[in-house]
């Protein structure tokens, strides 16, 4: 089955593979999951429905292990804002 | 050095050194075929993570006398497939859809002058594939493994693999141009 259209196939696509570098700091990020039985905390980013990362919900605090926070600083912000623009109409 | 089933049989006593080990010894097959099935970079790290999560979560079921590759492989070709069906349910006729509306992009010439590169172009080519043919195209083209093994890995018959291979292999030369005798210069640049 093997012809250089074949090996031009499996060449292009080994190449197009090693452009792309493996995740930083993958082992000790495995180990910490297993260790703590917890999912990774970026995970939580994700939404449930189609898996693709929320941008609202960005992670405020860089440390990756950082838990998910429900009342991120932009949330809070625009409750503050809500409140106040209500409490000077009232 | 340790072997596989040595790290497994201290992987099954609870070593998470163990586990770490065998990471770093299968992480580039792993990552490289999740890669290749979702053709997202972030998917294939987060799978990468799910494969050696499960192998741990799994470990006292493992049977050491049997290898560990294809067991490696067999739950990244699976949770990539989940991955690629959850994701691309909707999105695919979507796309299909768009594609319709702005006419056959493949048949103008400056698409494909817009692709500087073979790789990219490949790539292009294996992600318009059909799951079931993409699987095969990975495990074989990428892993360079043998429709035996694939076979195996599958879990489906040899002729089933031979099968989706050369359709595979025919929509891939067909979307590639590569059935002209002449076929581009290239250079293998990766580990």
């Amino acid at each position: 089955m093997n012809d250089v259209r074949d090996s031009y196939i499996r060449q292009s696509l080994k190449n197009w593979a090693a452009r792309h570098q493996l995740p930083a700091n993958g082992r000790s990020r495995l180990i910490w999951s297993v260790a703590t039985g917890r999912t990774e905390p970026h995970r939580k980013q994700r939404s449930a429905r189609s898996n693709v990362r929320d941008g609202f919900l960005y992670r405020t605090n860089p440390n990756p292990y950082w838990d998910y926070e429900p009342f991120s600083y932009t949330r809070l912000w625009m409750l503050h804002m809500t409140l106040t623009t209500l409490l000077h109409l009232a | 050095m340790l072997s596989d089933r040595e790290l497994i049989v201290r992987l099954q006593g609870g070593s998470l050194e163990a586990l770490g080990d065998l990471y770093d010894r299968h992480r580039w097959m792993v990552y490289r075929t999740a890669l290749g099935i979702t053709s997202d970079a972030e998917a294939a790290a987060d799978l990468l993570q799910d494969v050696f999560l499960r192998l741990y979560r799994f470990a006292d079921q493992f049977d050491t006398r049997r290898p560990l590759e294809p067991w490696l492989y067999r739950m990244t070709a699976n949770l990539s497939y989940t991955w690629v069906k959850r994701n691309h349910r909707w999105l695919r006729p979507l796309e299909e859809f768009a594609d319709w509306l702005v006419g056959n992009g493949k048949d103008q010439p400056y698409t494909q002058a817009e692709m500087q590169d073979d790789w990219q172009q490949v790539q292009h080519a294996v992600a318009t594939l059909p799951l079931p043919q993409r699987v095969v195209v990975v495990l074989y083209y990428l892993n360079d493994l043998s429709l035996q093994e694939i076979a195996e890995i599958l879990d489906i018959p040899v002729g089933t693999v031979k099968s989706r291979l050369y359709y595979g292999r025919q929509a891939l030369k067909k979307g590639l141009g590569l059935h002209q005798e002449r076929v581009p210069d290239f250079n293998y640049e990766g580990p």
